[in-house]
Order: C-alpha cells, then structure tokens, then sequence
C-alpha cells in the first residue's frame, strides 16, 4: 500500500495499515507451518554465505511479520490454534489483516528467496524507542547509530545553551537521528534534516509527522552543508552517520545490504572517507563557536583518520568513542 | 451501673498486683522525697533543674496512683455497705451494683497504672538499636510435633491475630501450612503498630498446652507445644542497579558492524557483575526494548535475592529463637482442664484462658516480664556502679 508524496510513493509501513483483507484461519496457518519449515531449513548456510540471517532469526522475523498483519491474535493464540486438527479448525471463520494473505506470500517469498531485508518487506524499521517506516531508498537505520542521539546529549548536558540551536542531520535518510535529536530538544531548538535522495526526503517527512515533529524538523534537498550556506556560523550542532564504507568493501557486503539498500548510503569512495572528510570541512564554516560534531564511522582506523584531519581543523576536544561492540565507532569535536 | 458492658481488663493476678504495690509506694516516697528536697535552700541550679524535671515527670504517675488508691478506698467502703445492709434488700442490692462497677474500675485503673509504670524508651533502646525504631515484626508458629501440636499452634496463631486487633495493631497473614486435622503446621504473619516489637518480644519461645486433644477418644490429657518466634522486620528491601556493576553485550559476533550488516537480531545480555546474574533477551524488536526489558528482569531478580536473603537471615535467627523444641525449655503452659495459664519466666498465673485464647490479658504477662526485666537491668547496672 502506497501513497504519494511528490513524485514519491511512499510505502505504508503494514502495522499502519487497516485490517481490511481477511482469509480463512486454517489457510493462514497452514502457510505459516509452511513458512517455519522453509525458514528452518535454512539453518546456518546464510550466515554462512555471507553473514545473512539464520533459521531462528527468520522464525522470529515470521512472528513479528504476522504481528505486524494479523489483527487480533497474537503470538500465544497462533501457537494454540496451531495443535488443533485442521478440520476443527475450519469452524474459526474468517481472521482479519492488515495485508493479504497473498501479500503476505509474497513478502515472506521474497525475504528468503532474494534477501530482501525483513524491514522493507513489513515497511517499518524498530530503532531506539521508536517505530519508523522504511522503504527501498532508504538505509534502514543500525542500532550502533543510537549511540549519536546519547553523545548529543551529553554534549547538550555540558552547555545547555546549544539545546536552545538549530542541529543539523547531514544524509537524514529515514530521519532517525533528525527525529532522536528533535526529542532531545524538546522545543527549545530546532533541527535541519539534508538529504540528496528525493526518497529520503519524503520518508524522513513522514516519520517526522508519525512523532508530531514536523514543526520542529525542516527538510531540505542537497548535498551535506551545501544547502546551508545561509547558517554558516550559526549551527550548534551537527549530526551525521554518512556513507563510508571503502568502495572496494561493497561486494562483499551481505545480501540484505548490498543487493537491496541504496548504495548512496553506503559508499564512501576509496578508503570510505569521502563523505566524512567533506562534512569535517563544511563544520569548519557552518558551526558557531563551541558547536558540537558527532560523526559515525567505519571504525578503528577510519575513526583515527577522521580524529586526525579535525585535529589540524579549528576543533578541540576531540574523542574517539567506542561502541557496545567495542569498536572506536565515533569522532566527536566542538568547533573553537 | 452498666451490666452489659464486658470486662475491659482481665483481672490482674496477685502476684503482679504485690510487685504494683511496691512500685507505687517507692515512687510515692521518692516524690515526697523530692518534693520536700526542692525547698530546701541553697541548691546550685542545674542540680535544681534536674531535681524539678523528676519530679515533674512522678507528678503524672503519682496523680493516677492517688486516684487508684481512691478507688480501692471506695471499694472497700462499698464491701463494708453490703455487709451492714443485709437486712436491707434494696440497700444491699444498691450497695451490691455500686461495688460492681467500683471494682471494675479498680482494675482498669491498676491496668493504667501498671502501663504508665513500665518505663519504656530506656529498658527498649537499651539493647537494641532495631527494636527502638521497630513498628513491624514477624511471628512465626511451629506447630511441629503431631496433630494436637499443630491444633495448639493454630490457636496461638488466632489468639495473637486477636491480642493485635485489640491493640489496633494490623496482623497480615503471611502463610500457613495446615495439617489434615485443621491445625497449623507452620504459621506466619507480619504484625504492624505502635511499639509491637516491645510487645511481643517476649512471646518467643516454646509454648506448652495441657488438655485433652479434639482427637483423643478416651479422654486423657496430653501435653503438647508449639514454638512462636518474633522478629524485627528490618527495612524494605531495596535494590540498585549501579552503571559500573553492569555488562551489556549485544551479540555481535565481530566484524565490521554499522553500515554493513543488517539484522534482525537485537538481543541484548546483561550480566550484573557483583552476583553474576546473566539476564539474556531477544524477543523485542529493537536493542532499546531488549535492554529495557533485560534491566528490569534483572532488577525482578535482585529484588528476589534481597528477599529470600533476608528472609533466611530471619529464618537463621528463628532456628536460634526456636532451637530444640525441647519440653522443659517451656516459657509458658497453657492448662485448660484448670483453666490458667502460667508464664514461667515471671511466676504469674492468669486464671481466665479463655480470655487469654481471645487475646485479653497477654498484657499481664508482658508487663510483668518488661518489669523483670528492666529490674534485672538496674540491678546489674547498681552492681557495676557499686
């Protein structure tokens, strides 16, 4: 299901969507027997492949898939209905959903036949404590990328100041960080969201609606602090997790990213720093005094790299983070 | 004349009533003795204001032991009316009803006496920092030992929820095992009010019954007991998750992470690292509600830790209370053929079981034994001053 924005068709994630379609009880479980069995089959030979899911990822993807479409009956009743002999089974009626059973098919089909990630086939990505939806064209958000939201308030905490300014996410995409950093000022400031792709731009809208943010988040088409130009010394912070990995990494990448998430999200040239480097020059210009910056990076050495080129830039305080992984994740500075 | 009103007190057995009567007269004489010390002339003033604090403080005791003495006074007149008047119907029956009432204000009035006469803060806080400040305290019934043992135990059991609901004090089950034959076999409540620590302390230890069981079919008398243990509850059990104490993996098998994986997968583990407890989730959807969700399980069983801990403590401290069941180790019979009960530890004897068993005059028993004590503590306190 889809709506247009623009000239974009933006997806309607299938929690969102109303319980309009229905199907017999006993068809529905017999598809999702059907299902467990592919979906175990599978055991390890993705992850092995190339570090795809294995079978009891899937299986619970199945699970969250029917909780997003199936109106009314949840994990518990579905396992209890399950023992039942098919033939009593037949007196149940009708179950209601939010996409079809044909849909349903299809999605599930193509999430183990060709790797489509499991977020766009329910158009809805869980991250931090929010519900965004996500479609093709957008990088479906990382769980380390949380960890900017938590450094941009501790920076707020060490100047309160900077939570009453305009922050900018450079390369929104689904408008995570924009909508994580929105919460945080709660009013007090205000946030820019950039993004190249005219899709992230209409998804980012979307979501920043889904959380009433669309006041306090503005949109803006173009390419890193480009568009910006008028904020030059003005910003208190900026926000990025820009593409970088090597380009020379991207064949390798797993199925569920290489083969199906826009590669503008995830190529960051020839040692990844491409993108990186360019938003370190631009915050040379467009961040005010003691403006905070916090950038995602492919870690350990590119971290050290991106470190080192703010290092001869008008920035102190420079600190390399470590992520839940224990890799240098993060480069944070405040512009001088 | 009010018939119809039940006793307030039980009657107080002689034997307090002796150790009552030289109590009072020791602090009459002592507020005599300061009242008459204070005009003499010529005492430095802090010593005066010492002396006057004293004898502000006797002034109320000696006040309800005047009125208590006037009341016996009255008494007494009153039983020498009905002697004279025998001939005299009406005169005697008057007389009969006004010595009634008299008599039971007697005693209510040496009930009030008795209490305000027990010094509390001093003897209570003297031992023990907990049972100043203890408003909650744990009983805890064995009623091991055969059917009749347990039958006892459930009576104890119901006559402190009584003895607490005539002191206003709340008496919240905590659990009972019950045998075939309705009795207790174990038994144990919480007990919350003013002071119920001080009060019940002396409960602890093992209760004797002597009658004939429900059970027994020829009639014999038996002895059983029953064990009661009080406790202090200590404070609430309070949890903290510190920052520094805590672990969170997020499974991540290595490699490069971020922008290059897409997973589903957003199990979380905390392990809490001062008791080793690993609380591992995964059915969330997102790290965030993993996370949640794995803290406040964590905090669940903590909180269960801290608990059963507590709990064996008291139940370590219940062992030492109880210790062996042993017979002779009795601090009180229950004899209900001869309807008394006798607490050993004191040597006083109520002859009204039955409104024992229905939580009257357990206060007796307990002034008695704070009497005892408190006089054990000065006695040793003279001898180390001697």
């Amino acid at each position: 299901m889809a709506v247009l924005r623009g000239s974009v068709e933006l997806v309607i994630p299938i929690c969102e969507r109303p319980a309009s379609k229905s199907t017999p009880l006993a068809k529905l479980l017999r598809w999702r027997s059907q299902s467990r069995h592919k979906a175990s089959s599978i055991s390890t030979a993705l992850s092995e492949l190339d570090g795809g899911p294995d079978s009891s990822e899937l299986l619970t993807e199945l699970e969250w898939l029917l909780d997003d479409a199936v109106e009314k009956c949840g994990r518990g009743d579905r396992d209890d209905l399950d023992q039942e002999r098919n033939d009593t089974l037949a007196g149940h009626g009708e179950i209601f959903l939010r996409a079809s059973l044909e849909e349903l098919e299809q999605g599930w089909k193509e999430r183990i036949d060709r790797r489509r990630p499991f977020q766009y086939v329910t158009g809805s990505s869980h991250w931090r404590d929010l519900v965004l939806g996500v479609q093709e064209g957008v990088l479906i958000p990382r769980p380390e990328t949380k960890q900017l939201i938590d450094l941009a308030a501790a920076a707020m905490d060490g100047n309160s100041e900077l939570a009453r300014g305009v922050w900018v996410d450079l390369g929104t995409g689904s408008g995570a960080i924009a909508i994580g950093i929105a919460r945080l000022l709660d009013g007090r400031g205000s946030v820019i969201a950039v993004d190249a792709s005219e899709v992230a731009i209409a998804v980012a809208e979307a979501n920043a609606r889904r959380y009433k943010l669309q006041e306090a988040v503005t949109l803006v088409k173009g390419s890193w602090l480009t568009p910006l130009r008028d904020e030059a010394g003005k910003l208190s912070g900026i926000v990025s997790n820009p593409p970088y990995i090597p380009s020379r990494n991207l064949g390798r990448l797993q199925a569920e990213v290489g083969k199906h998430e826009p590669i503008c999200a995830l190529d960051g040239g020839v040692d990844g720093i491409d993108h990186l480097a360019e938003i370190c020059q631009g915050a040379c210009w467009a961040l005010k005094s003691g403006g905070f910056l916090a950038l995602e990076t492919d870690g350990g050495e590119q971290a050290q790299t991106v470190a080192k080129i703010l290092s001869d830039k008008p920035f102190e305080d420079i600190k390399v983070v470590k992520d839940f992984a224990e890799m240098s994740r993060f480069v944070t500075a405040f512009h001088t | 004349m009010d018939f119809l009103s039940p006793d307030k007190h039980a009657p107080i057995p002689d034997d307090i009533l002796r150790i009552l009567e030289k109590r009072m007269i020791s602090i009459e004489d002592r507020h005599a003795c300061l009242s008459k010390a204070l005009l003499e002339p010529g005492i430095a003033s802090d010593e005066l204001i010492k002396m006057n604090k004293e004898l502000r403080k006797l002034d109320y005791s000696v006040d309800m032991i005047k009125a208590l003495r006037a009341k016996e006074k009255e008494v007494i007149g009153l039983k020498e009316l009905v002697k004279e008047s025998v001939e005299d119907e009406e005169m005697r029956r008057l007389a009969s009803g006004e010595l009634q009432t008299a008599t039971r204000e007697v005693r209510d009035a040496q009930h009030d006496v008795l209490l305000k006469l027990i010094p509390k803060d001093e003897a209570d806080s003297r031992g023990c920092i907990l049972e100043a400040s203890c408003l909650i305290c744990f009983i805890y019934l064995l009623g091991a030992g055969g059917d009749e043992a347990s039958i006892f135990a459930s009576d104890l059991f119901k006559m402190y929820e009584k003895y607490a609901a005539n002191n206003s004090w709340r008496f919240e089950v905590l659990s009972i095992t019950t045998t075939d034959t309705r009795g207790y076999k174990e038994a144990s409540a919480v007990i919350s009010g003013d002071d119920v620590y001080g009060a019940l302390k002396f409960e602890s230890g093992v209760h004797r019954v002597q009658r004939v069981p429900v059970t027994e079919k020829a009639g014999r008398i038996h002895t059983s007991t029953a064990s009661v243990a009080i406790l202090p509850e200590a404070n609430e059990v309070d949890v903290e998750i510190r920052n520094d104490e805590i672990k969170i993996d997020t499974y991540r098998a290595g490699g490069a992470g971020g922008q290059h994986v897409n997973t589903t997968c957003s199990a979380v583990r905390v392990t809490h690292a001062p008791t080793g407890i690993v609380v591992a989730i995964q059915d969330e959807r997102s790290q965030h509600k993993n996370k949640a969700k794995a803290l406040s399980i964590l905090y669940a069983r903590l909180y269960e830790l801290e608990r059963s801990r507590a709990a064996a403590s008291r139940s370590e401290l219940r062992q030492d209370q109880i210790g062996s069941s042993d017979r002779s180790e009795r601090i009180r019979t229950y004899n209900f053929p001869q309807g008394r009960v006798t607490d050993h530890r004191v040597g006083v004897t109520q002859h009204s079981i039955e409104q024992i068993m229905e939580g009257i005059g357990l206060e007796i028993f307990v002034n008695a034994l704070k009497m005892q004590h408190e006089a054990s503590a000065l006695a040793s306190l003279k001898a180390a001053a001697a």
